[in-house]
């Protein structure tokens, strides 16, 4: 789900459940959540209670629910049941609660299960030029310094595609590389997804009611009476948020708002390190012409090329033409051969 | 004066506002800095630990002071959840070990070589000057 789509917080009237509802409510929320992941490329082994408290739909029910189901299943006491509910009337949280320290925590996971969908390019002088490119262009944005910092990566895959892992991993498929002629080509498409990172676009696809548990569960009331399996419940909302974002990475794609805001924040970046932003329409004329229909790439989670072109062109102005100078040319296309 | 912390692993103290500006001193994680002035995305700050004085960059720095000790893992009694998250806790390297646990086919060695790949602002620079990329600053619009 993506932000756009989030539900609102407000109260409900949640009855008891009994035994077999609360053995189908737990199926169909490990249904669910296995689904995600299978399609994002990973299993999981377990999913404990606090896996359903944070599948649920609005904070007050899944504190009503999920207290019910632990306290009913034996799971938790029916005195830690009343303090997750005492827990949960805390202030609800919005994703810029997330200090940048676990932003990092969460990105470094979408990264490693970004790089279970396409494997690494292991070329270091490619992967150099491409963090050399890259991180010139994170240094101008407006959130240049995250918690780990920005790190760029080639993926082996001829798909179309790249992703941004919060926090400043990024990655780029041979097949993105190919549709690229120019340095200030590929310096576009690494702008739009830098712009993501500094926008936070990934860690809003997080749902609205697992950021209130994950920063609720570590409040003092909850580290009291959880003791250590604090750290198993904060785990499966962790599991949670990690399959909320690589849903959207690599399914539904953000919505078209973000993408629009990312392509106007890379107009800027470019601009600001001095390449030309009309490499960006270079780009996406070729790729165009190369995405193929039916594939789980960018054509599935972008805007098409042609609207991305239209609302650039009325950002940039007139479109320019992209001659890079030699010396730009020369070593782009050194590195294209290592492509 | 007001007092801020750095929130990043390692944050640069430089000699401008600008990421031309030469770095003086790394400044870590949780470090509390005293605000001097502010300018364009950029925070002027002494170090209150040693009175080293620079600028940062404010995506580097929390909005306000925050009750935690350099290191970070450290909070008082009275910390409030956003604070106590601020200390280490919520998502962090503990949780990450027991989602690798749980998840023992996700690989992360790709992403700590990932995070190997840095560069640094002199390679910027002269990356930048070689491909006849003429730089706007950074950070400024």
């Amino acid at each position: 789900m993506n932000s756009n789509n989030m539900p609102d917080l407000k109260p409900l009237s949640v009855k008891p459940l009994n035994k077999k509802e609360l053995a189908q409510n737990y199926d169909n929320n490990l249904f669910n959540r296995r689904d995600v992941l299978r399609t994002a490329g990973i299993g999981l082994a377990m999913v404990p209670v606090a896996a359903i408290l944070s599948g649920c739909e609005t904070m007050n029910a899944m504190t009503q629910v999920g207290a019910q189901i632990g306290a009913a299943s034996g799971l938790i006491s029916h005195s830690q049941a009343d303090s997750l509910q005492k827990v949960v009337t805390v202030t609800s949280k919005s994703f810029e609660d997330f200090t940048p320290e676990q932003e990092y925590y969460i990105g470094r996971t979408v990264g490693a299960i970004i790089l279970q969908k396409y494997r690494p390019y292991n070329n270091h002088e490619a992967n150099q030029y491409l963090n050399l490119l890259g991180q010139s262009l994170s240094r101008a944005s407006d959130r240049p310094e995250t918690y780990g910092g920005y790190h760029f990566l080639i993926q082996d895959s001829g798909e179309i595609n790249a992703l941004a892992a919060p926090g400043g991993l990024i990655f780029i498929t041979r097949g993105l590389l190919n549709c690229c002629r120019s340095e200030d080509a590929l310096a576009g498409v690494l702008a739009h997804e830098i712009a993501h990172v500094q926008e936070k676009h990934g860690i809003q696809a997080i749902e609205k009611s697992r950021i209130t548990s994950a920063l609720t569960t570590i409040g003092v009331e909850g580290a009291k009476n959880f003791g250590s399996s604090e750290l198993a419940s904060l785990t499966s909302t962790f599991e949670s948020s990690i399959t909320d974002i690589t849903g959207t990475l690599i399914n539904s794609g953000y919505s078209r708002s973000f993408e629009k805001d990312a392509d106007l924040n890379a107009v800027r970046i470019l601009r600001r390190v001095g390449y030309n932003p009309g490499g960006l329409l270079d780009m996406l004329g070729i790729m165009k012409q190369s995405l193929q229909p039916g594939r789980n790439d960018f054509g599935q989670t972008h805007p098409t090329p042609q609207d991305r072109i239209a609302l650039l062109q009325n950002a940039i102005g007139s479109v320019t033409l992209v001659q890079s100078p030699g010396v730009r040319q020369k070593r782009f296309d050194r590195f294209r051969k290592k492509i | 004066m007001k007092t801020v912390n750095v929130l990043v692993k390692k944050g640069a103290l430089r000699t401008q506002p600008s990421f031309i500006g030469q770095v003086i001193a790394d400044v870590g994680y949780g470090e509390a800095v005293q605000v001097v002035e502010q300018a364009n995305g950029w925070t002027r700050v002494k170090v209150i630990r040693n009175g080293h004085m620079g600028w940062m960059h404010d995506s580097a720095l929390s909005d306000k002071a925050m009750s935690l000790k350099s290191g970070g893992l450290n909070a008082g009694q009275s910390a409030t959840g956003d604070e106590l998250a601020l200390a280490g806790k919520g998502f962090n390297k503990q949780v990450e070990q027991q989602f690798r646990s749980r998840n023992p086919g996700v690989d992360f060695s790709w992403v700590n070589k990932m995070e190997a790949f840095t560069i640094s602002d002199r390679q910027v620079q002269i990356f930048l000057q070689e491909g006849q990329v003429l730089p706007g600053g950074g950070g400024q619009s």
